[in-house]
């Protein structure tokens, strides 16, 4: 219990509860993480506003934008202050618009309070701009890691991440096989139908 | 990367862990704790949307209104005291607690796929603690289903107890039982769940 008590996380689902408010959701989890009874308002005032949620704090999620229930799902992870914040592709079926927004938060939450941020993505961009160190995964194993500038370095000729990302996880259908098959696409269509 | 105005908020960007920092309550204060934070979410939920209650209270008025006349007109002989209607309502609040109750317990499996139960396990709430909040959050539920059939059934002129301790008595009863279900329903789910992932 002692380790939960310094994690947040964001699951990759939009798991947030269309039938309460957003302080209301907020609130639940302020309550399930033991925050004081006398702090616990200003703490979830507090999340809010650093999600930019204030305004549409007291209206149903359900009339939510995408956007703004993943900054809602930070908000939840966020009213416990973490000291690691687990991010599992927080992006996945989110407009470019909606998608700036997380990453400017995430960007300005671990530039405030300079909390661990574990981010798991699969959009090399969102690892180029969000990330002081990158571990490559493929099959559960870790195939290379270090900062983003190492691993192009590793490869050299002007390559990118998604150059060094293919050559660690496979570029042909090995790689396709693993990661695209069925389950997963059926799965990142129902996530992107729960944001729409 | 489009930039817009610097995140502000001074108080989430003081010392980051300082709830982690606190000593863990105790055993004892974890699940009435839970079991009040499941219980108020709950009656949140309820308070914002009354569908899912005015559809279920479909059910018991159909049994009421329909199957109950039906019986008492052919049950003509039954005793003056112990008309068909009391029956009906005896029947009508536990079914009606258990169905809903079962039903609650049973969305654990819609919650993990979601992601929710993944979020709630984050917390630092102990499974048992979980289980048994969720188990009382269904209790809510099952009482406002209660609720309509007593109120039903005054209005049909059903003879109730009106002692306080009866009625409270009576929602005890449903609460513990709907808790039962719900657990043993939420027990059925996640070992389906287990069975499937295996």
């Amino acid at each position: 219990m002692a380790v939960r008590r310094l994690l947040g996380c964001v699951p990759q689902q939009l798991s947030i509860e269309a039938a309460l408010t957003g302080r209301e959701n907020v609130a639940w989890f302020a309550r399930l993480f033991d925050v004081p009874r006398a702090q616990r308002g200003a703490r979830v005032a507090d999340a809010l506003d650093a999600m930019g949620l204030t305004e549409g704090a007291d209206r149903l999620v359900g009339t939510y934008s995408g956007g703004m229930v993943r900054r809602l799902e930070l908000a939840q992870a966020l009213v416990n202050r973490p000291a690691l914040f687990v991010l599992v592709e927080p992006t996945i079926g989110l407009d470019p618009i909606a998608r700036d927004g997380v990453w400017r938060r995430v960007e300005g939450l671990r530039a405030q309070t300079g909390m661990t941020v574990l981010l798991t993505t699969h959009y090399m961009e969102e690892a180029q701009a969000l990330c002081d160190r990158i571990a490559l995964m493929h099959h559960g194993t870790i195939r290379a890691q270090g900062t983003p500038a190492q691993l192009r370095d590793g490869l050299g000729g002007g390559a990118t991440l998604e150059d060094v990302f293919r050559e660690y996880t496979g570029s042909g259908r090995d790689g396709e096989d693993a990661k695209g098959g069925l389950g997963e696409i059926r799965r990142t269509r129902r996530d992107a139908a729960r944001v729409r | 990367m489009r930039r817009e105005g610097s995140v502000r908020s001074a108080a989430l960007g003081a010392t980051p862990p300082a709830f982690a920092e606190r000593a863990a309550p105790a055993w004892w204060r974890w699940v009435p704790s839970r079991v009040a934070t499941f219980c108020l979410v709950e009656l949140q939920k309820l308070s914002h949307d009354r569908t899912e209650l005015f559809t279920r209270a479909v059910q018991p008025v159909l049994w009421m209104l329909i199957f109950g006349e039906t019986s008492t007109a052919c049950t003509r002989s039954r005793p003056a005291d112990s008309p068909i209607w009391t029956s009906w309502r005896r029947g009508s609040s536990p079914s009606r607690a258990s169905f809903v109750s079962i039903f609650y317990g049973i969305q654990i499996i819609w919650e993990r796929d979601a992601g929710v139960l993944t979020k709630l396990l984050v917390t630092p709430t102990p499974r048992c603690a979980l289980i048994i909040g969720k188990g009382f959050a269904a209790g809510i539920r099952s009482l406002a289903q209660v609720v309509v059939v007593l109120v039903l059934s005054a209005i049909l002129g059903v003879t109730l107890s009106t002692n306080p301790l009866h009625i409270l008595a009576a929602l005890l009863i449903v609460m513990l039982g709907s808790a039962f279900f719900a657990c043993l329903s939420m027990t059925i789910a996640g070992g389906g769940c287990s069975g499937a992932t295996a």
